[in-house]
């Protein structure tokens, strides 16, 4: 899988959740440990229902957790159009 | 490692190995025997590995229940996907192969006996099950680690 623009802040808020484990995380999720690593370390881009479970579990907006790095030219053309 | 890793080894290490051995079996006691023993290779093959299958299948589904673990999910959905296309186009290359193969080393003068089509199938169900299974164990590899914490 390869690495994917979205950038999380999973392993941060794992510890400021009293050092939640992967394995803690994945079974509130309902996915497997391996997932959660892979989206910890960049390589896998969660679904959208995945992405909101997630954020659920820790108790944050999906944005708080998940930010997309990628090329910005659809957002500066909507901006533009204002 | 997860309920589909597990498959792609097991497919990988027994089944491929199983399976292409009792494909290779008929083509050599064809050529010693005649095409007579064919049918019961095909059979054994068939009935050894349908029989593992479904054992393993069983034995990985109570291992899984027992541990209450998500043995499967979103990514390991797509994983199976990707590797199952992955399989599908290289089945197709060898279909392509050993016919062009076949019409190449017959042709002009000799023909090909339709006994061998059997194998020509059963090798190629061993490359589509050896493909999937490579192909999952290098998505799993690049995906994460196991012993991360």
């Amino acid at each position: 899988m390869a690495k994917s623009d979205l950038k999380n802040q999973i392993r941060r808020l794992r510890f400021d959740n009293g050092e939640m484990t992967q394995q803690q995380l994945a079974d509130k999720a309902g996915v497997t440990r391996q997932t959660i690593i892979a989206i910890e370390a960049g390589k896998y881009a969660p679904s959208l229902p995945l992405a909101f479970r997630i954020a659920r579990t820790f108790g944050l907006p999906v944005e708080d957790v998940f930010q997309y790095e990628g090329g910005d030219s659809q957002s500066s053309a909507i901006g533009s159009d204002a | 490692m997860n309920k589909t890793q597990q498959g792609a080894w097991i497919a990988l290490l027994l089944v491929v190995p199983i399976w292409a051995i009792f494909g290779q079996l008929p083509v050599l006691l064809i050529y010693i025997e005649g095409p007579k023993l064919l049918h019961l290779f095909s059979f054994v093959a068939s009935t050894i590995v349908g029989g593992l299958s479904w054992l393993f299948i069983l034995f990985l589904n109570v291992r899984h229940r027992k541990k209450k673990k998500i043995a499967f999910d979103e990514r390991d959905k797509l994983i199976f996907a990707r590797s199952t296309l992955v399989a599908y186009v290289v089945l197709w290359l060898y279909f392509i192969g050993a016919c062009v193969y076949a019409w190449l080393s017959a042709y002009p003068e000799r023909s090909i006996s339709v006994n061998l089509m059997p194998i020509v199938v059963v090798e190629g169900i061993a490359v589509f099950v050896f493909v999937q299974s490579v192909a999952t164990l290098i998505q799993y590899g690049r995906g994460g680690k196991d012993g991360e914490k």
